[in-house]
């Protein structure tokens, strides 16, 4: 929706421009590269979905983009937020921008809080650092907040710990912990994968509703496409590292182009007809440590030919909001 | 069930099992989860009977249970039409070959210190069947059949992915030719492209075989792709079942109609999800009174919360729903089918 303006209104809406960030991790046979080469822009209360199969680098993407990676692992490229470049900060300067402007919500949230410090320290901790605000005045900001992600009986939570909340509990207090300082992205990594459903339609909703309120940017990491076609306008599609086709969420699901994505599309229950059968991809993704030249998926696709071994293809735009790095793309129209 | 042409297969009647918690205290009263509450079920030869439920809604149990793997604290289980609930040690090892699991970790459900042909051969020994010297060529075949090759029989769990260990997973339960086979949550750790081989594998492999299953999963859009018929679960006891159109098509349960509503479908001009119950699945331990739903219920009134509903037919063969409120006319089943 937002990403179909002109060339100039979509320049200047730019709020994060990822150019060829890599990143470097460490493995038994020396380092290898878990994110290669990603660009991808985002707009300022714009809703992106980064979405792959598990080992695809999307978490690590994110991690990279906050200065959050673990030790020994590297970064390349670059990440514009507003115009700065996130990756040449000193850790000082970085980490006010983490919280306050860009902030992210883990993956599996019982285990992402710190289990010894009751839920409204968690989140009072970044009102006073990075807001300024004394106890009183934090402590009554975090009841708000706890409102406003709908905890249940907040008043009482606030002195609770995380264990003695449910996951879905304490996924609210994740985002109540991530939106306290208004941050103009929020990346929720897999932010339902350990729920419910039924309580993974609650979060889904309230994260869309906040969005709203907030004009907030958000990032969705998942690997499920159900979660892409509700929440996201556009979809970054990962494998093995790379994004490998980045559209409009229509576009994506109407007419993929890589090979990889119409795969996926393909193997979902969901869009099965009655009697059908699933599509499947051979084989599994590659290891980190051995991933085939030229182009990453070639070892399962089966429109692969010579020159996807000895060249690896470059992201080509198909319209101006879809592009996908395929040299089969061309052909591949007529699969999907 | 009446509506089913083939005679049951597997039945539970009354099915209940109690988990001991502990006392509170030295002295206190015992305490106890009931994980499965009174559950009916038949599954007819050559069907799939799909559960689905949330996390401690009792799945797992009463796969355990229809398994006999798990004693039943109450209630009956017959298997091709004889009471198995109470077998000596003799006729229940003999049930092992007739009825098999497929978990949802294939990780941990493989010996991690033998190699693959070992554990396959293995399992021919323990139920004496093959000459011994046809045992790996039999566990080869078998390989084979489930898209793995031979170079595998040499290799350790460790060795292998996810979705080949799911494969060999597979492979062990069907090599003693069960008749029955709890598939429960079978791909829920595997990624999606993966997850589509492994569930095309499964219904092959039951079209071949003959094969009946109960498929346990939480995923409403792969229970929908797998199932026959389909029981939905909620806290022990079934709320709902009936054939897949019935119960996806035609929902009169309100909880069968918030799974359907909650789940996010995969087409980007499909209504979003609408979480239409607020509020977490109550503790298994102290379940509320009446209806177990009724805390979450959009229709709950004051019988609700008093009188716990039975399971009934509504709608017309073999569709069952427990409900007070399942008149059927219900503005809401329109708007969810």
């Amino acid at each position: 929706m937002t990403s179909g303006g002109s060339k100039t209104t979509v320049a200047t809406d730019v709020l994060l421009d990822v150019r060829d960030l890599s990143v470097s991790l460490p493995t038994e046979h020396g380092p290898a590269l878990g994110v290669d080469q990603v660009s991808f822009k985002l707009q300022a209360g714009a809703t992106m979905a980064l979405v792959g199969e598990s080992g695809s680098g999307k978490t690590m993407t994110c991690l990279a983009m906050m200065g959050l990676l673990p030790p020994r692992a590297s970064a390349l490229g670059t990440v514009r937020f507003d115009g700065v470049d996130l990756l040449a900060l000193p850790e000082s300067r970085l980490e006010r921008i983490r919280e306050s402007e860009i902030a992210m919500a883990f993956q599996d949230a019982s285990n992402a809080l710190n289990p010894v410090l009751t839920i409204g320290f968690q989140v009072a901790e970044s009102l006073a650092r990075h807001r300024g605000m004394t106890r009183t005045a934090a402590f009554a900001e975090v009841r708000r907040l706890l409102d406003l992600v709908q905890m249940p009986a907040a008043a009482h939570r606030l002195h609770q710990y995380p264990h003695e909340l449910s996951g879905g509990m304490c996924q609210r207090a994740m985002i109540a912990m991530a939106i306290a300082c208004r941050p103009r992205i929020l990346i929720a990594d897999e932010p339902t994968t350990a729920l419910d459903v039924t309580v993974q339609a609650q979060i889904l909703a309230l994260l869309k509703d906040i969005q709203r309120d907030f004009g907030m940017a958000l990032i969705l990491v998942t690997h499920d496409f159900g979660v892409v076609a509700q929440m996201a306008e556009t979809a970054a599609v990962m494998y093995a590292g790379r994004i490998v086709e980045r559209a409009t969420v229509r576009e994506l699901f109407d007419r993929p182009q890589h090979p990889y994505t119409q795969a996926l599309l393909a193997a979902l229950p969901y869009r099965m007809p009655e009697g059908g059968r699933l599509a499947s991809i051979p084989g599994a993704v590659p290891p980190i440590t051995s991933r085939p030249s030229g182009c990453a998926f070639r070892s399962r696709c089966a429109k692969a030919d010579s020159r996807c071994a000895a060249e690896r293809p470059v992201p080509t735009p198909k319209s101006a909001t879809q592009s996908v790095a395929c040299h089969q793309a061309s052909d591949a129209k007529a699969a999907a | 069930m009446s509506s089913s042409p083939a005679p049951p297969l597997v039945e539970a009647a009354s099915l209940t099992r109690n988990f001991d918690t502990g006392r509170g205290t030295l002295f206190g009263p015992k305490r106890y989860v009931r994980a499965v509450a009174g559950v009916d079920l038949a599954i007819a030869a050559g069907e799939t009977l799909g559960l689905v439920g949330e996390s401690g809604s009792g799945k797992s149990t009463i796969g355990r249970l229809l398994l006999c793997a798990l004693p039943a604290s109450s209630g009956q289980v017959r298997f091709d039409g004889e009471d198995v609930s109470h077998v000596g040690p003799a006729r229940w090892r003999a049930l092992r070959r007739e009825m098999q699991l497929i978990q949802q970790n294939p990780g941990t459900a493989l010996d991690p210190r033998m190699a693959i042909g070992d554990q396959l051969a293995e399992v021919l020994d323990i139920h004496d069947l093959e000459k011994p010297r046809d045992r790996r060529a039999a566990a080869m075949h078998m390989l084979h059949r489930v898209g793995l090759a031979a170079d595998v029989m040499q290799r350790f769990p460790h060795q292998l992915s996810g979705g080949q260990q799911q494969r060999i997973a597979i492979a062990r339960a069907l090599l003693v030719r069960p008749r029955f086979v709890v598939c429960d949550e079978p791909v829920s750790s595997l990624d999606l492209s993966v997850q589509a081989q492994v569930l095309n594998l499964l219904q092959d492999l039951q079209a071949e075989l003959g094969l009946t299953y109960l498929f346990i999963s939480h995923d409403l859009n792969v229970i929908r792709y797998m199932s026959d018929r389909i029981a939905v679960l909620y806290l022990g006891r079934i709320v709902e079942i009936g054939r897949r159109e019935q119960v996806l098509g035609r929902p009169l349960h309100p909880y069968t109609r918030a799974l359907l509503g909650a789940t996010p479908i995969p087409e980007p001009t499909a209504p979003p999800p609408t979480p239409q119950i607020s509020g977490e699945p109550p503790d298994p331990a102290s379940p509320p009174a009446g209806c177990h739903f009724h805390t979450r219920c959009p229709l709950a009134t004051k019988i609700c919360r008093t009188v716990e509903p039975a399971l009934r037919e509504n709608g017309g063969r073999g569709h069952q729903v427990s409900c007070h409120h399942d008149a059927g006319d219900n503005n809401l089943v329109g708007a969810c089918a």
